[in-house]
């Protein structure tokens, strides 16, 4: 796995969001402990964050956009209205067995935007060989 | 039509669409000297371009194929 794939992953806020959704659903479906306003709001709330997260790291990555490559607020909230309609309105209709919630949608939106606030950020802590071998010419060039 | 021939002009036409799209992705960036109608237009004109990005996340169609998988 290469660093900034490692780096984007093992953010904490990451880490964080992903071992509570984890840990709420050992909680909710093997352990069978159920606190109401957390089985309802919490997935949702983390949903967003958690999938933006991985598209960033995939366009970075995969599509081969450059650890400093950052969503646009177009692309988030693109997102947003897709994951609401798909989920809260087409899924239920085919899938008897989940149900609409519009709750879920604003939850959607805060986690959506709570994501392009605090962290949709360029990686810092990662640069690329490439970027590393530009910025030395930029700067042999201005010597 | 032989099957290379067949395989060229797929490509021929593959490359025309990208190239349209890239020309139209290319004019839709936005342009502060352009008059603000002009601008408004450009940003609800973004939108399916934006659709089409998001829904070629393969990390998105795996996701949403698991929320629905799961449910059955």
């Amino acid at each position: 796995m290469s660093d900034g794939i490692r780096t984007m992953l093992l953010r904490p806020w990451f880490m964080g969001a992903a071992g509570l959704a984890l840990t709420h659903q050992i909680l909710q479906k093997i352990l069978g402990i159920h606190v109401p306003i957390v089985d309802s709001y919490l997935d949702p709330l983390l949903f967003l964050p958690i999938l933006l997260q991985l598209i960033l790291l995939e366009r970075r990555f995969v599509f081969g956009k450059g650890s400093r490559y950052a969503l646009s607020w177009y692309h988030i909230f693109g997102v947003v209205v897709l994951v609401s309609v798909l989920v809260e309105l087409l899924f239920p209709v085919w899938n008897p067995l989940l149900t609409a919630d519009y709750k879920d949608v604003i939850c959607y939106l805060i986690g959506g935007t709570a994501f392009g606030v605090f962290f949709n950020v360029p990686n810092r802590a990662f640069r690329s060989i490439k970027e590393m071998e530009t910025g030395a010419l930029l700067s042999n060039k201005k010597q | 039509m032989s099957n290379g021939e067949k395989q060229s002009l797929i490509g021929v036409i593959v490359s025309k669409i990208k190239d349209l799209v890239n020309d139209f992705w290319r004019w839709l960036k936005p342009n502060p000297t352009d008059h603000w109608v002009l601008q408004i237009l450009k940003s609800i004109a973004k939108l399916p371009l934006i659709f089409l990005l998001i829904l070629c996340s393969p990390i998105l169609i795996v996701v949403l194929l698991l929320i629905f998988l799961i449910a059955l």
